[in-house]
């Protein structure tokens, strides 16, 4: 695999982690469900995760960009991990909508160990670390999604300046608290 | 305080698009930290499992 195949790869998987992101905004903003404590670490978890691929896309495929989304989707996965936990006894109750019969924190789980296949997946292929030329900035489609990316990320810290103010979220939060 | 790691992947992002590799190095790892601390602080009660 080449390294333009690569970046090709690469600006896919980030348009991957922008349309669970952007699923998530909808879900807030149209049905009302407000993100829990974990369920924010996690959609940060997905921006970490899409930080790798996005430094792939701008500087060219290195094995510490691959390694980087990784080990922020194993972080990701476990705060999921957590909260299937706290969730699967029957009669534990659930937090959130439920999408095709599973809820978003058990999406987020799959999502995050399908990261970690996918990007070990791209590790396989060494020669795209080997093409020596320092690829161009990215345009078209890859910038189209490096900018959509980058304004999901830095909605989602506004979204929760807004929900949580400066501290720690509420466990089961209700309203907006500087929009009170 | 759990509005930090998005406005660091964010200014790591800017710091992708203007070439400075080391910087978002470091606004990443910030970030991730800072989610793993945030997520240290959440963990506070037994899960009811037998693992």
């Amino acid at each position: 695999m080449t390294a333009h195949m690569a970046l090709r790869l690469n600006a896919l998987g980030l348009l991957a982690i922008c349309a669970v992101l952007t699923f998530a905004f909808a879900d807030q903003f149209i049905y009302g469900d407000l993100p829990c404590p974990l369920c924010i670490l996690q959609r940060a978890g997905f921006a970490a995760a899409g930080f790798g691929l996005a430094l792939n896309l701008r500087f060219g495929p290195r094995p510490s960009h691959y390694a980087m989304t990784i080990l922020a989707a194993i972080a990701g996965a476990a705060v999921s991990l957590r909260q299937v936990a706290l969730h699967i006894v029957p009669g534990s109750g659930s937090y959130g909508n439920a999408f095709f019969g599973l809820h978003f924190y058990t999406w987020a789980f799959i999502l995050f160990v399908l990261i970690i296949a996918g990007t070990a997946v791209m590790l396989l292929f060494d020669r795209q670390f080997k093409d020596g030329e320092r690829p161009a900035p990215p345009g078209g489609v890859a910038l189209a999604v490096f900018t959509l990316f980058a304004a999901l990320t830095l909605g989602n810290g506004v979204s929760t300046l807004l929900e949580c103010g400066s501290g720690l979220c509420p466990d089961n939060p209700t309203e907006y608290l500087l929009l009170r | 305080m759990m509005t930090i790691p998005f406005f660091a992947f964010a200014a790591g992002l800017v710091a992708i698009w203007t070439g400075k590799r080391n910087v978002a190095l470091g606004a990443w790892i910030a970030g991730l930290v800072t989610i793993l601390v945030l997520f240290r602080i959440h963990v506070t009660s037994p899960l009811g499992l037998g693992l």
